[in-house]
């Protein structure tokens, strides 16, 4: 309260509050934050968002600084921050900068191409289970680098645009079997696991039928692993996804309005058939460029975008936050998946794959529950 | 009620031309061959039995659903020809619920009605705000700012629903049902404020359900069945117990209102004896 009453004449309740008049700001129920851009403009931002985001992406950061000292050769932190700087020995800097740092940063990027994928598609398809990897991307993606890998002498390039191609057509297929008067959601997803559980049948075929040496090491990029990733392809990558993140966030607004329904967002202006086109080709292309280098990783584009929207309680697209707990979620799985077992080096798929598990059996037992 | 904040620009003038409209190319014909205009500072209400085409006709004028044949001006100009925005910021709709509720606040929704008002880097402005506090203010709705929409009620979500619409600061307000989900006391609030702002100069159209509120409200009427206009024009001219019976099978006669003067109706039913007027 901010007039002072006396104790006598002070309602109990005081059950009407004071409504904002004009030139008062109406209360949003979120806080926010003023970020001054210089030349009087400024930046409003969800601090609630920011947080998050901020806290994820520094326990990222620094999970990865440490990673870097791990292993069977142990490098003490020092040594590791040294190796930075040009500082530390010759064994220190050739373990950090030239055997582990490359995969650190791809597995940075890729979390976080693969969140922003997810919320994109969650959002699209307004359903939590809205996906690339269920959708059928990966299955498709996986398609295509087999028959490469099977019967082909292709290089790693030419395997990598092969999946990518793949990956694409099968979810054009995907959209192409489930729009009717734009309705896009749950038939897309129904679609996408139908076409996914077929493609899966095929590629289960083709690994039976191949040369045993062959189909070891295809099994292994189907599984999703950051452990013979390319140091040259970090920063071709980080350029793809740098360029999708910023296209994602460009449609981030016409996105947020599309939630609120089709009807609505297109009386509001919202070239919704062109908006939705757009989300999705961003989309398939963040998680594209990630199974292009690493194989399918699956879950993190479905379970990132949720633990996100659970901590910063948005309730709408919000793909920045998404992003940094996708890095962080790869990162910490792909800590797992090269020490856990060491020396034997597992696929981080097969770590997120545990964690998407648990994570939907955490939520069918919640949903039981209530 | 508080006054109607900001003056609007001058509303266009809304015609549609030998409007024909389906929802798929080999589906039924849902509205045929339907022409009239909407003028500016006039209240249409469209009336007609369930399934007659009155929304559809709607969702047409808000660009929703392109003309199978046909057309939609605007001020003279093919509708097809302008860009979305550009149409957003001289119509808005406020479509009937569908879908699940959001889990954004009353604020950050009633907030995106300002959406077609800005460009690339355009950012929410004081400007903004004062217009969806005003919105917010006139719908009754200020005090549920910060709550969710989807932990509102079904009347609390329909006012805020039409706040976002006002926000929207329109010239031209399309409405399918607005009072849908009300209690009698909101939902004449909402038809006086909509006819406040036809005062001010907006073109007003809303499909509405309740026949005496559509003959009080209204200056004009226009009556649909099966797809097509079976008469339009003043209500006291317009309304009839032949026209009642031909579009609503309804047997009802027609009293002058005590309140207005205006005309207002009674259905009779079906087993009495009809004691004439």
């Amino acid at each position: 309260m901010n007039a002072p009453v006396s104790e006598a004449t002070a309602p109990v309740h005081d059950a009407a509050p004071r409504l904002p008049g004009p030139g008062e700001p109406v209360p949003t129920g979120r806080l926010s934050l003023r970020l001054p851009l210089g030349g009087g403009a400024s930046l409003r931002v969800d601090a609630r968002s920011a947080a998050v985001t901020a806290i994820a992406a520094l326990l990222a950061l620094v999970l990865a600084v440490l990673s870097l000292g791990w292993g069977d050769i142990v490098i003490p932190l020092r040594d590791v921050l040294a190796s930075f700087t040009g500082e530390a020995g010759r064994k220190a800097t050739l373990v950090v900068q030239e055997w582990r740092l490359g995969r650190a940063e791809l597995a940075l990027l890729f979390g976080a191409a693969l969140g922003a994928s997810g919320a994109l598609f969650q959002s699209l398809t307004r359903n939590p289970l809205g996906s690339p990897d269920v959708i059928g991307f990966s299955s498709g993606a996986y398609t295509g680098a087999l028959l490469l890998m099977l019967f082909t002498a292709a290089s790693p390039l030419v395997l990598a645009a092969g999946s990518l191609v793949s990956g694409v057509i099968v979810a054009l297929l995907v959209l192409a079997l489930s729009a009717r008067d734009g309705t896009t959601g749950f038939r897309l997803i129904v679609i996408g696991i139908g076409v996914g559980a077929v493609l899966a049948s095929v590629n289960a075929y083709l690994l039976l039928v191949a040369d045993q040496r062959l189909a070891m090491s295809a099994a292994v990029w189907g599984a999703g692993s950051l452990n013979s990733v390319a140091k040259a392809v970090v920063l071709p990558s980080a350029v793809a996804i740098g360029v999708f993140l910023v296209a994602a966030l460009a449609l981030q607004g016409r996105a947020r309005v599309m939630e609120q329904g089709e009807d609505f967002a297109c009386s509001l202006g919202v070239a919704t058939r062109t908006t939705r086109y757009a989300v999705l080709v961003v989309g398939v292309g963040l998680v594209a460029v990630v199974t292009a280098a690493a194989g399918p990783i699956a879950f993190v584009a479905l379970v990132a975008p949720q633990i996100a929207g659970r901590l910063t309680r948005r309730g709408e697209l919000d793909i920045v936050p998404a992003a940094a707990i996708g890095a962080l979620l790869l990162v910490a799985s792909d800590i797992v998946a090269r020490l856990a077992f060491a020396p034997l080096q597992l696929p981080v798929g097969i770590v997120t794959v545990c964690l998407g598990g648990a994570y939907l059996l955490v939520l069918l037992v919640k949903e039981a529950r209530a | 009620m508080s006054p109607t904040p900001a003056p609007l620009s001058p509303a266009p003038q809304l015609s549609v031309h030998d409007l024909e409209l389906g929802y798929s190319a080999a589906g039924p014909r849902i509205v045929r061959g339907v022409s009239t205009s909407f003028a500016p500072g006039e209240f249409t209400a469209i009336i007609g039995p369930n399934g007659c085409g009155k929304s559809t006709l709607l969702r047409a004028l808000a660009r929703l659903l392109p003309p199978r044949s046909g057309e939609v001006r605007l001020d003279g100009a093919q509708t097809e020809s302008l860009r979305p925005k550009d149409y957003a910021r001289k119509v808005a709709l406020l479509a009937q619920e569908s879908g699940a509720p959001s889990g954004i606040t009353v604020a950050q929704l009633v907030a995106r009605g300002r959406f077609p008002h800005h460009g690339w880097l355009q950012r929410f402005g004081a400007e903004d705000e004062e217009i969806v506090r005003g919105a917010l203010e006139e719908t009754g709705v200020l005090g549920l700012s910060t709550q969710r929409v989807s932990e509102l009620s079904g009347g609390q979500r329909q006012r805020v629903r039409v706040a976002t619409t006002l926000a929207q600061s329109t010239p031209v307000l399309l409405l399918d049902e607005p009072t849908t989900f009300l209690d009698v006391a909101h939902q004449v609030d909402l038809l006086d404020l909509f006819a406040a702002r036809r005062d001010a100069g907006s073109t007003v159209v809303a499909v509405l359900h309740d026949l005496n509120q559509a003959m009080r409200y209204a200056d004009r009427i226009v009556v649909m069945r099966e797809g097509i206009i079976v008469a339009q024009g003043d209500p006291a001219e317009v309304v009839t117990p032949e026209l009642l019976l031909h579009v609503f099978s309804v047997r009802a006669q027609v009293h002058q209102d005590p309140v207005t003067g205006g005309p207002m109706m009674v259905t009779v039913p079906r087993a009495s004896t009809t004691v004439r007027a």
